[in-house]
C-alpha cells in the first residue's frame, strides 16, 4: 500500500536531488534550469498529495497555475541563456562569477 | 547724584577712544591735557558721589546700567553698587590716576608712542572703575580681567625690550593660574546661591544655609569658594608664591609701577576679598591661611628688598610685603582697617613710585643705587617728598603709615589664637625689615657721596612732575587722619569689633609706645649705622649670616621653583605624547582600526566569490539551519 509519507519523502528526494543538482553542477546553466525545474515539480508534487488526502481541489487548481508560470520563466530562463551563449560561446558555470557583491 | 555714575567709566573710556584712535593731528600735549583733565572730571564726580554718601546715613546707591545677559534664570547686568567702601575706593582710584596721568605727560614726553601710553592708563583706570563699582562678580571678573590684560599691555610697553616681553608675559601667565581658580570660585558661589549678584548672595547667607552645603575633604564648601577666590586675590595682590610677577613688572614705564602698585592692580585682590567679606566672615580655615599667606609675604618678601639694588624694584619689594599687611588683616576679618592701609598705602606707594621716576629721570634712566646718593641738595622737591613717602611707609608717628600699620598690628591680637600671634609676631618682624629697608634706599639715594659721573647736570624736575609729588606728600600725611571713618565702616563689612580705637589721641599715644615704635627705632639705628655710617659689623660677616645671605639674595627660589614646575609639566607632555599619543593612540586607534577593518573585510570580501551555486548553496544552509531552530523550539 502506498501511503502519503512514501509520496512525500519521493517529493523531499526529489528536492533533494535538485538542490544537490544546483550544488555539484559545475558544467553547463543548462543543468542548473532543469534543476530548478525538478524543483518545482517536487513542490508540486506535495501540492497534489496533500490535496488529494485532503479531498480538496484547490492544491491541484495551483499545480496548474506553478506549471504556468514555470514554463513562462524556463521560456524566458532558456531566452537568457541563449543570449548569454551568443555573448560568450560557452555555458560552462565556472567562467560566469560577476555577481561579486 | 545716582545718575552721574555712570559718566565716571563713560567719560574714562571715552578717554581712551579719543586718544587710542586720534591721528597725528592732535599732538601728543594735548591729547596728554585731554585724558588728564577727562579723568580729572571724572574725579571730581566720584568725590561729588563720595560726599553724597557720607551725609545721608546707610545709603547705596544700587542700580542697572542694562541687562547684559538674560537666559532662563540667569541674569547678568552690568551696573553698580556704591556704598561708602567702594565709594572712597573709587576716589582713591581715580585720584592716584589722575596724579599718574598729570605726571605722565611730562615723564613720557620723549616716546614716539605716548598716545598708546595715554589710551592704556586711561584703559586700565576704566577697568578698575568697573570692577569697584560691579554689584555682580561677573562685571567684577571683566574688570579683573581687563585689569590683567592692560597691565599686560603696560608691562610690556617697551615691546621692543627682550626682558620687557619676558616680564609681560610672566605677570600674564602667573595671573591665569589665579584667574583659573578665580573663575571655579565664583562658580561655586554661583552654583551655592544662585546668582551672582552681591545683595542677593548677602542676603541669602546666613549659618543655616551654609552649613547645609556640602563638604569635600573636611573642609566647608563656603572655605573652598573662598580659598579659590583668594587664589585669584594672590595672584593680582601679589602673595607668596604667585607675587614673582610683580618685580618684572617694573620693566613698564614709572608713572605704570605707580599706578599698578599704588592703587589700582594689585589692590583689586584686596578689594575683591574685602567686598565679599560677608562669604569670607564664614570660612574659618581660609581666614587662617589667609593670615598666614599674607603675614608671610609681609615678612619674606620684605626682607628681599634689603638686598636688592634697583631703585625700582626694592619699591615693588616693598609693595608686596605692605600688601602682605593687608592680606594678613583680612585674615583676621579686619575687613576695614586693611582696606584703611590700603588707602593710606595708596598715596605713599604712588608718591615713592613718582619720586623715583623723578631720580631715574634726573639720572638719565640710571636705576642702580649703588651709583646714586648724595641727591638730597640736587632734588629738593623730590627729597623731601621721598622723605615723606619714607616716613609714612616705615610707620613714623603722625603720618598715614602710622594709623594704618599700627592698627594692622593691633588687631591681629584681636583673635586669641596661635596663628594670630605668630602672625603678629611676623608682622611686628616684618616692621622692623621695612623700616630697614626704606632708609637704606633713602640713605643710598640721597645721602653720602654721589657714586655716579655728571653730577652737576642733574637737576629738579619740571613742574609737571613736581606738581604730583606735592599734592601726593600732602595727601600722603593727612590721609590717615580719617582713620574715624574706616574703623566705623558699616556697609557690607563685618569687621571685628572695634574695641582696639578709643579716640585720636589716646591711639596716637598707644601706638607710639607700641612694639611698633621699638622696631621703628631698632631699624632706623641699624639702617643708619649700615647704610649711612657704612660701619662694618663683624658680626654681619660670619658664616652663618652670609648663608642667610645667600638664601635671601636667590628670592628663594620662587622664580626657579615656577620653572622648575614648568619643565616638569613639558618634560611629562613630551613623555605622554611620545608614548600614550604617538606610541598608542596614533598606532593601534587611529592608525589600527581601519587596519584591523582591512583585514576584516577582505576576509569578508573572499566570500562573495561570484559562483552562483556559493549563493545558492548558503541560501539553503542557513535556510536549513533557521529552519532546525525553529523546529527545535516547536518540538
Amino acid at each position: 500500500m502506498i501511503t502519503m509519507t512514501h509520496y512525500l519523502v519521493f517529493s523531499a528526494l526529489l528536492f533533494c536531488i535538485s538542490i544537490a543538482g544546483i550544488f555539484i553542477n559545475r558544467k553547463n546553466i543548462l543543468l542548473l534550469l532543469m534543476s530548478i525545474e525538478l524543483m518545482l515539480l517536487s513542490v508540486n508534487t506535495n501540492f497534489i498529495v496533500f490535496s488529494h488526502y485532503s479531498s480538496d481541489i484547490t492544491g491541484q487548481v495551483f499545480v496548474f497555475f506553478i506549471l504556468a508560470v514555470a514554463a513562462a520563466e524556463s521560456a524566458i530562463g532558456l531566452a537568457i541563456i541563449v543570449s548569454l551563449f551568443r555573448i560568450r560561446n560557452s555555458l560552462e558555470i565556472n567562467l560566469i562569477n560577476k555577481l561579486k557583491g | 547724584m545716582e545718575s552721574l555714575i555712570i559718566y565716571i567709566p563713560i567719560l574714562l573710556i571715552i578717554s581712551t577712544l579719543i586718544i587710542g584712535l586720534s591721528t597725528d593731528k592732535l599732538n601728543n600735549f594735548y591729547s596728554g591735557l585731554i585724558s588728564t583733565s577727562l579723568v580729572f572730571v571724572s574725579l571730581i564726580i566720584s568725590l561729588f558721589i563720595l560726599f553724597d554718601i557720607f551725609s545721608n546715613e546707610k545709603i547705596i546707591y544700587y542700580d542697572n546700567f542694562y541687562d547684559w545677559i538674560s537666559i532662563g534664570g540667569l541674569n547678568i547686568g552690568i551696573g553698580y553698587l556704591i556704598d561708602k567702601f567702594s565709594a572712597i575706593m573709587l576716589v582713591v582710584v581715580l585720584s592716584i590716576s589722575s596724579v599718574v596721568h598729570l605726571y605722565s605727560i611730562d615723564y613720557m614726553k620723549d616716546e614716539k608712542d605716548f598716545k598708546r601710553f595715554f589710551s592704556y592708563i586711561a584703559l586700565f583706570t576704566f577697568s578698575m572703575v568697573l570692577l569697584v563699582i560691579s554689584n555682580n562678580l561677573i562685571q567684577l571678573f571683566i574688570g579683573w580681567e581687563g585689569v590683567g590684560l592692560v597691565s599686560y599691555l603696560l608691562i610690556g610697553f617697551f615691546y621692543k625690550k627682550q626682558s620687557a616681553i619676558k616680564a609681560n608675559l610672566k605677570a600674564f601667565l602667573i595671573n591665569r593660574i589665579g584667574d583659573m581658580f578665580f573663575i571655579l570660585g565664583i562658580a561655586m558661589v554661583y552654583a551655592a546661591f544662585d546668582s551672582f549678584d552681591y545683595r542677593t548672595i548677602f542676603a541669602s547667607i546666613n549659618i543655616t544655609n551654609v552649613s547645609a552645603l556640602d563638604s569635600y575633604f573636611g573642609l566647608d564648601y563656603i572655605d573652598f569658594a573662598c580659598l579659590f577666590l583668594f587664589f585669584g586675590a594672590m595672584a593680582k595682590s601679589a602673595q607668596i608664591p604667585l607675587h614673582v610677577w610683580l618685580p618684572d613688572s617694573m620693566e613698564g614705564p614709572t608713572p605704570i609701577s605707580a599706578l599698578i602698585h599704588a592703587a589700582t592692580m594689585v589692590t583689586a585682590g584686596i578689594f575683591m576679598v574685602a567686598r565679599l567679606s560677608p562669604l569670607y566672615e564664614l570660612a574659618l580655615f581660609t581666614n587662617d591661611f589667609i593670615l598666614l599667606i599674607g603675614a608671610s609675604t609681609a615678612l619674606f618678601i620684605g626682607v628681599i628688598a634689603i638686598f636688592e639694588n634697583d631703585i625700582k624694584k626694592v619699591i615693588a619689594f616693598s609693595t608686596i610685603s605692605q600688601l602682605g599687611y593687608m592680606v594678613a588683616a583680612l585674615g583676621i576679618n579686619a575687613y576695614s582697617t586693611s582696606f584703611f592701609h590700603l588707602y593710606t598705602h595708596a598715596f605713599f606707594k604712588a608718591l615713592l613710585f613718582l619720586c623715583a621716576g623723578s631720580v631715574i629721570m634726573s639720572l638719565h634712566h640710571n636705576q642702580d643705587i649703588r651709583k646714586m646718593g648724595g641727591l638730597k641738595s640736587k632734588l629738593p622737591i623730590t627729597y623731601i617728598s621721598f622723605l615723606i613717602g619714607t616716613l609714612c611707609i616705615i610707620g613714623f608717628p603722625f603720618t598715614s603709615g602710622f594709623f594704618s600699620k599700627d592698627l594692622i598690628l593691633e588687631v591681629m591680637l584681636y583673635k586669641d589664637n596661635t596663628i594670630s600671634c605668630i602672625a603678629y609676631l611676623m608682622l611686628l618682624f616684618g616692621a622692623l625689615v621695612t623700616t630697614i629697608y626704606s632708609l637704606r634706599l633713602l640713605f643710598f639715594v640721597f645721602y653720602n657721596e654721589y657714586r655716579g659721573n655728571d653730577l652737576h647736570n642733574i637737576k629738579e624736575q619740571s613742574k609737571i612732575i613736581t606738581f604730583p609729588l606735592i599734592v601726593l606728600s600732602i595727601l600722603s600725611i593727612l590721609s590717615g587722619y580719617l582713620i574715624k571713618i574706616f574703623v566705623e565702616l558699616p556697609i557690607f563689612m563685618y569687621q571685628a569689633e572695634v574695641n582696639y580705637y578709643g579716640d585720636m589721641i589716646s591711639f596716637i599715644k598707644h601706638g607710639i609706645f607700641s612694639p611698633a615704635s621699638v622696631a621703628l627705632i631698632l631699624g632706623f639705628i641699624i639702617a643708619k649705622k649700615l647704610y649711612k655710617d657704612n660701619i662694618k659689623i663683624k658680626f654681619l660677616d660670619s658664616k652663618f649670616i652670609n648663608y642667610i645671605t645667600i638664601v635671601i639674595k636667590s628670592k628663594y627660589k620662587f622664580d626657579e621653583f615656577f620653572i622648575y614646575i614648568s619643565k616638569l609639566l613639558k618634560n611629562s607632555s613630551t613623555y605622554l605624547s611620545q608614548k600614550l599619543d604617538l606610541g598608542f593612540i596614533d598606532i593601534s586607534i587611529v592608525n589600527g582600526l581601519p587596519k584591523k577593518i582591512n583585514s576584516v573585510s577582505g576576509l569578508l570580501k573572499n566570500m562573495s566569490s561570484g559562483y552562483l551555486y556559493h549563493y545558492a548553496f548558503s541560501i539553503v544552509f542557513s535556510l536549513v539551519i533557521i529552519f532546525g531552530i525553529i523546529l527545535m523550539r516547536v518540538l
